[in-house]
C-alpha cells in the first residue's frame, strides 16, 4: 500500500480536531473518605492533592478518510488519548472536536459487563455507539456471525475467552458504520485467521472512506495500515507524519 | 456540524431498558427459589412482626398484619434500591470506562429493576384480600396509587444518583448508606403508625417525604381516603427538591466518576 501524502489529506475536511489537550488525574495515597473529607473541610484543612499528567499539550487534526496510527511505549498516554477522543473521559485542558459518529474499541473486553450475555452486550454496546433499536435488530445476525459467536449469544461474557471478547467487540464496532473508528491494541488478540479477517474489514472500511485512529505499541500493523503516524512519548506528541521514517526512528529508539 | 462528545438521543432509553431487565433477570436467576423467595420474605416478616406486636406488645392498630405488610414491602423497595445503587459504578466499572453513554442510566436502571421486584411483591397484597376483607377499601382513591408511587420512584431515583456517584469518589459511602437507612427506617412509619408518636416528634416525621408516602398509601388502600393537601405537599415538595439537588450533585461529580472508577 502506497502511503498517501499528508499534505494532500490535510486539505480534506477535518473530522477530528485535538487542540492543546491535556489530562490530569488526581493521585491518591489512599482512597478518600467522605466523612473525613467533610470534617477536614470544616476545619479548613483540605487534603493535599497531587496531580499526574498522562497527556499534556497535544494538538493535531485528522482529515476525513485518513488512517492514523498512534505509537508509543506503555504509559506514553496512547490509551488516555483514545479515551478522551471517545468521550469516555473529559480533558482537563484544551478541547476535542469530533464530527460524526465515533466507534471506540478501547482495548480488550470493550467494556462488556461480565454478567451480561453476548446478546445483551451487543445491544448495550451498539446503542452506546449510536445505533437505533431497529438497526441493532437488523444487524444482530451479521454482528454475531462475523464474531463467530452465534452459538454463544446466550452465554454470559465472563465465560468468553479473551479472543471471543475481542471478536465480539470488533464486530460491533465495525458494524456500527462509524465515521471515525478508534482501535486500541485490538489486533494483538484473536488468532491469525481472525486478525486477517479484521484486517480485510479494515481495508474495506478504508476504501469506503472511514477515518481510523489505530493505537499500537508494535509498529508492524501500523506500517501496513496507516498513512500517517503520531508518536507519543511521556504524554507528549514528539512526531507527526509519514509512517516510514517515524517508525524507523521509533524502532531504533525502542532498541 | 461540530459536536463535543457523543450524540444524545432517545436510544439511551433503550440502554436503560436493557440494563434494568438484565439486573432484574440476573437477580431472579441467582435466587434458589426464584421469584418465590422475594414473595416469601415480606410475608414471613409480616407473620413474625404481627405476632410480636399483637400478642406481645398489644398494638391496637386495626388490621395490623396488612398495615405491616404494606410498610415492609415499601421499605424493602427503598432499602434494596439504595443499597444496590451505591455500588453500581464499581460493579459496572468496565462498561463505564470503555463505553460512552449518560452515566445517570446506571443508578436509575438499578432502582427501576427493584421497582419491578416491588410490583411483584406488592401483588401479594391481592392474596390477602379474602383473608382480611376489612383491611381493604374499594374506592376511587385507589386511582391515586400510581401518582404516589411515581413520587416514590422519583425520590429513590434522586437517592440512587447521589449515593452511586459519591461512592465512586469516597469508598465509605456504602457504610454511610447502611447507617443512614437504619436511621431512616425508624424515622419512617414502617412498622408503627404515626399516631403512636407524641406530638413534638411527629413534626420530624412530617419533614420526611417517605413518611408521607407510606401514610398516603396506607390511607388509600386501607381506608379509601385520598391524601390531604398538606400530605401531598409533604410528599411533592421535598421529593422535587431532593431530586433537583441530586441531579446537580450528580452533574458535579460525573466527570470525576470517569477518572476514579
Amino acid at each position: 500500500m502506497v502511503p498517501r501524502q499528508v499534505e494532500a489529506t490535510a486539505k480534506q475536511p477535518v473530522i477530528l480536531r485535538v487542540n492543546r489537550v491535556g489530562k490530569a488525574f488526581r493521585r491518591f495515597e489512599h482512597q478518600p473518605f467522605l466523612l473525613r473529607n467533610l470534617l477536614m473541610r470544616l476545619v479548613g484543612r483540605s487534603p493535599p492533592q497531587k496531580e499526574f499528567w498522562p497527556l499534556r499539550d497535544i494538538s493535531f487534526e485528522i482529515g476525513v478518510g485518513e488512517t492514523v496510527g498512534v505509537v508509543g511505549r506503555n504509559g506514553s498516554g496512547k490509551s488516555t488519548l483514545l479515551r478522551l477522543i471517545a468521550g469516555a473521559c473529559y480533558p482537563t485542558e484544551g478541547e476535542i472536536l469530533v464530527r460524526g459518529r465515533i466507534a471506540p474499541l478501547l482495548s480488550l473486553g470493550v467494556g462488556f459487563q461480565p454478567d451480561m450475555t453476548g446478546l445483551e452486550c451487543v445491544e448495550m454496546n451498539a446503542t452506546a455507539l449510536g445505533l437505533s433499536r431497529e438497526e441493532i435488530a437488523a444487524g444482530m445476525e451479521a454482528i454475531l456471525s462475523f464474531a463467530e459467536l452465534t452459538d454463544f449469544m446466550q452465554t454470559p461474557v465472563r465465560f468468553y475467552s479473551s479472543g471471543m471478547l475481542a471478536r465480539l467487540g470488533f464486530s460491533v464496532a465495525i458494524h456500527a458504520t462509524p465515521d471515525l473508528l478508534l482501535l486500541d491494541e485490538v489486533l494483538s488478540v484473536g488468532d491469525l485467521r481472525f486478525q486477517k479477517k479484521c484486517l480485510e474489514r479494515i481495508h474495506e472500511l478504508q476504501k469506503s472512506g472511514t477515518t481510523i485512529l489505530f493505537v499500537s505499541h508494535g509498529p508492524g500493523a501500523v506500517r501496513d495500515l496507516c498513512d500517517r503516524v503520531l508518536w507519543l512519548r511521556d504524554g507528549e506528541l514528539v512526531r507527526d507524519g509519514m509512517p516510514g521514517p517515524i517508525l524507523d526512528e521509533y524502532e531504533a529508539a525502542a532498541g | 456540524m461540530w459536536s463535543e462528545g457523543p450524540p444524545q438521543h432517545w436510544a439511551w432509553l433503550y440502554i436503560l431498558r436493557v440494563i434494568t431487565l438484565h439486573e432484574f433477570r440476573a437477580r431472579y436467576r441467582a435466587q434458589a427459589l426464584g421469584m418465590v423467595w422475594s414473595l416469601l420474605n415480606p410475608i414471613v416478616m409480616m407473620g413474625i412482626l404481627s405476632l410480636v406486636f399483637t400478642r406481645v406488645f398489644r398494638s391496637s392498630t386495626p388490621n395490623f398484619p396488612i398495615f405491616m405488610l404494606i410498610g415492609l414491602i415499601l421499605w424493602n423497595f427503598v432499602s434494596t434500591s439504595c443499597n444496590s445503587a451505591t455500588g453500581v459504578f464499581v460493579s459496572y466499572a468496565e462498561m463505564v470506562k470503555r463505553t460512552v453513554f449518560p452515566r445517570q442510566i446506571l443508578p436509575l436502571a438499578i432502582m427501576l429493576s427493584y421497582a419491578i421486584n416491588f410490583m411483584i411483591e406488592a401483588s401479594v397484597l391481592f392474596l390477602f384480600i379474602p383473608i382480611f376483607p376489612d383491611a381493604f377499601r374499594l374506592s376511587p382513591a385507589l386511582l391515586l396509587i400510581p401518582i404516589v408511587l411515581a413520587f416514590l420512584v422519583l425520590l429513590l431515583a434522586g437517592a440512587a444518583l447521589i449515593v452511586s456517584v459519591l461512592n465512586v469518589v469516597y469508598r465509605d459511602v456504602a457504610y454511610l448508606v447502611n447507617t443512614g437507612l437504619l436511621i431512616l427506617y425508624w424515622l419512617t412509619p414502617v412498622i408503627y403508625p404515626v399516631d403512636v408518636v407524641p406530638e413534638p416528634y411527629r413534626a420530624v416525621l412530617k419533614c420526611n417525604p417517605l413518611a408521607g408516602i407510606f401514610n398516603a398509601l396506607r390511607g388509600i388502600i386501607m381506608r379509601g381516603t385520598a391524601p390531604s393537601l398538606l400530605m401531598w405537599a409533604s410528599i411533592v415538595i421535598p421529593t422535587l427538591v431532593l431530586f433537583g439537588i441530586s441531579w446537580l450533585i450528580f452533574r458535579h461529580y460525573e466527570r470525576m466518576v470517569l477518572d476514579y472508577v
